[in-house]
């Protein structure tokens, strides 16, 4: 852990000196997480392949802006997070967050049906639940249970206050819920 | 609100791991008295412990290789036409300078060749074509320029 940091910490040191071979090594280094946020945000392979290239672009622009010692995937991950905003707000104008807010009291008349959906093959029915959700939804849900941020990490990266992400989070896997809900009835 | 409906709303975010040490602990303690919010607890377990094994997506084999051929081809043509604004910068410099001295050597061959009798008129009349002449270079430069920029720009939406 301790090499791979240092490694990261030495290519961006190179990168911030315009050395773009650093990119040989950081490229693949980060393009398994990068992506599948990126593929989780637009939905669509070809688009989140070139909000990828169109990521690393920045990063090559502003990489001066870049403050050292900062932790650099959340700052990474932070211009990927634009592009992908952007790539909603011009591509797909409904609103980011377009659902009301779930019903955040716990729904005692799901419970049975829930746990029977999630025993059997959960992983793949939540993941394509999840797709159904709003980005913002979405993102966070990726950022922390797929990334495996901290709460810290994932306000750095959506540059929200720390309440906001949990409100954040806590909607959205209400959201998800309340979506599982049917479908493992469905399921039974 | 009561402690039940408290820690009933904070267990999502329990099983998220997102808890502070305070809201921790109040959850810890209902816990062993509520089997409840025990049970329920569990469940959204199930949706996290879920949400953490969704299948990972596939990608191009060359995404990597393809990106950093791209990345460094776009900085490389950013470079070139780094210096090319910088010596079209210094063509505009020397072409006012140039201008600005055409204008008096003229004003002064009017003058029989007098630098002395270059009235204050012809030099006013020197400076403002040389500063129009900048203008309308610089304009086209930048025209020329920002043209170029959003080629790239669409190229790179493309």
């Amino acid at each position: 852990m301790w090499s791979l940091r240092l490694n990261v910490e030495n290519e961006v040191e190179r990168l911030r000196k315009h050395d773009l071979n650093a990119l040989d090594s950081l490229v693949p280094l980060y393009q398994h997480r990068l992506f599948r946020y990126l593929l989780r945000m637009a939905g669509d392979n070809s688009v989140a392949e070139d909000l990828f290239q169109q990521t690393w672009m920045r990063v090559i622009e502003r990489i001066d802006t870049y403050k050292e010692h900062s932790e650099f995937s959340a700052w990474l991950f932070s211009i990927a997070h634009n592009l992908a905003i952007d790539y909603w707000r011009v591509r797909r104008p409904e609103p980011l967050d377009e659902d009301a807010p779930a019903n955040e009291h716990f729904h005692d008349r799901s419970v049975d049906a829930l746990s029977a959906m999630i025993s059997s093959e959960r992983a793949v029915a939540i993941a394509t639940i999840v797709e159904t959700l709003p980005p913002i939804y979405r993102e966070v849900l990726t950022l922390r249970f797929e990334e495996e941020m901290k709460i810290h990490e994932i306000a750095a990266v959506l540059q929200q206050p720390l309440p906001t992400i949990k409100t954040r989070l806590h909607r959205a896997l209400n959201l998800l819920r309340d979506r599982l809900a049917p479908r493992g009835v469905a399921a039974q | 609100m009561n402690t039940h409906s408290k820690v009933r709303d904070l267990l999502a975010l329990a099983a998220s791991g997102l808890l502070s040490d305070a809201e921790e602990k109040l959850v810890h303690q209902h816990l062993q008295e509520c089997a409840a919010c025990a049970a329920e607890l569990d469940r959204w377990r199930l949706i996290t412990g879920a949400l953490s094994q969704r299948p990972a997506p596939q990608f191009s084999a060359s995404l990597a290789q393809q990106t950093v051929s791209r990345v460094k081809d776009a900085y490389s043509a950013q470079s070139e036409k780094r210096v090319s604004a910088f010596f079209l910068s210094f063509a505009i410099g020397f072409g006012w300078l140039f201008c600005l001295v055409s204008v008096l050597f003229f004003a002064a061959a009017i003058n029989h060749f007098s630098f002395s009798n270059i009235g204050s008129a012809s030099i006013a009349v020197a400076l403002l074509l040389s500063t129009v002449f900048t203008i309308i270079t610089a304009g086209v430069a930048a025209w020329v320029l920002m043209g170029a920029e959003r080629k790239t720009l669409y190229v790179s939406f493309a």
